[in-house]
């Protein structure tokens, strides 16, 4: 395959990587525990994230445990608290109301994230399929084998 | 530790006196606390103890954390001059450039601004937060001070003692119950002017926080099976 595409190409998945791990991480912070391992990128393992280097505070602040716990209720818990959706009367429908604003918010970030990571998979997929028309024209001619 | 951190513990059992006067006895027909208890749907010793929970920093930190983000997003490459020729490599390009935008471009219209603007909004949130907090803790100041604390405090006006589950007839009994009326308005103002910017938040953040599309450049698609490629000498 021509060098510089196949290089292309790997970029591009390491980018849409990138997307996939951060809209796994939007998506549990709007919530969603099922998202937990949905930051795999191109389908490698959990452990795979964890090498990549992204860093631990981000991450516990987004609700995965630790230090900042957001407790057994995940991050939807410590979000509507934080918001003040246990307040009293209208204070407490205040807080519900800017909690949701903000969970409709991360939810969409994480969609964005999503998306653009499958869009530069497609796009590393065209590479490659170039990559691969480009070494099937530079091979040289098989013989035929007929003497 | 704010000024409310150190003002909340003080006033507490003041508050919480003001709150039984006010249940048992009454107020004055035309007193605002009236109205105010209908606007904020709580009474003062339940607003206190909830604007004292809250924990702006906690937004602060999680904005932080979502802000952090965008640089994954800038950092995350799409190469765009490739050694690609014809109409699919054309194509390609056109998509790298357009992606690239939508993925990093200054302003909220990118998708590396969205993080940052869902940030912003966070922020807004402490800010909305902590200036209620700020203001309650001015007003529990003033009530601490006031002569009304006083009045409640001692349960009478000087003349005769009255206790929370007495009922208000008399001079003293009328004082007291205006003193713990007054106290509970000024806390509710707070709760009120809170409950007035709060609502604005929503609103003026509605527009940078909706989902981003993406605009596909105009001449690219997907490169597709059978679309030509010029193989370079």
């Amino acid at each position: 395959m021509n060098g510089t595409l196949a290089d292309a190409a790997a970029t591009l998945r390491r980018s849409g990587g990138q997307f996939r791990w951060t809209a796994g991480e939007l998506a549990r912070a709007a919530g969603d525990p099922g998202s937990r391992n949905a930051g795999q990128p191109d389908g490698r393992g959990a452990s795979e994230s964890a090498e990549r280097g992204h860093d631990e505070p981000a991450r516990l602040a987004l609700g995965t445990g630790g230090a900042e716990g957001f407790g057994t209720g995940g991050a939807e818990a410590f979000g509507a608290e934080a918001f003040g959706a246990d307040g009293p009367g209208r204070l407490g429908e205040l807080g519900s109301e800017l909690h949701r604003r903000w969970q409709d918010a991360i939810a969409a970030r994480a969609r964005e994230a999503r998306a653009q990571a499958d869009r530069l998979s497609e796009a590393a997929d065209a590479v490659d399929r170039a990559g691969r028309a480009y070494a099937e024209i530079d091979r040289p001619p098989r013989p035929t084998g007929n003497r | 530790m704010d000024a409310l951190d150190r003002l909340e513990p003080v006033a507490r059992e003041l508050v919480h006196r003001a709150d039984e006067y006010l249940a048992q006895q009454g107020a004055p027909a035309d007193h605002p606390v009236w109205t105010l208890l209908r606007r904020v749907g709580a009474v003062p010793s339940d607003a206190v103890c909830f604007v004292a929970g809250q924990r702006p920093d906690r937004l602060r930190h999680l904005g932080d954390a979502i802000r952090e983000h965008t640089a994954g997003y800038h950092a995350a490459s799409i190469p765009t001059a490739l050694d690609w020729a014809g109409s699919a490599g054309t194509a390609y390009a056109a998509q790298a450039a357009a992606l690239a935008a939508h993925q990093g471009g200054d302003g909220p219209d990118s998708l590396a601004g969205r993080l940052v603007e869902t940030a912003g909004y966070l922020d807004a949130v402490a800010d909305w937060q902590q200036g209620t907090r700020d203001q309650l803790a001015r007003a529990l100041a003033d009530i601490l001070t006031s002569a009304q604390a006083v009045v409640v405090r001692l349960g009478s006006d000087g003349a005769r003692p009255v206790g929370p589950s007495e009922g208000s007839a008399g001079a003293s009994g009328r004082a007291v119950a205006l003193a713990a009326a007054d106290i509970g308005a000024r806390i509710l103002e707070v709760a009120a002017r809170a409950l007035e910017v709060g609502a604005d938040i929503g609103p003026a953040w509605a527009d940078r926080l909706t989902e981003l599309s993406y605009v596909e450049p105009i001449e690219a698609g997907p490169a597709r099976a059978g679309q030509t490629i010029d193989v370079r000498p």
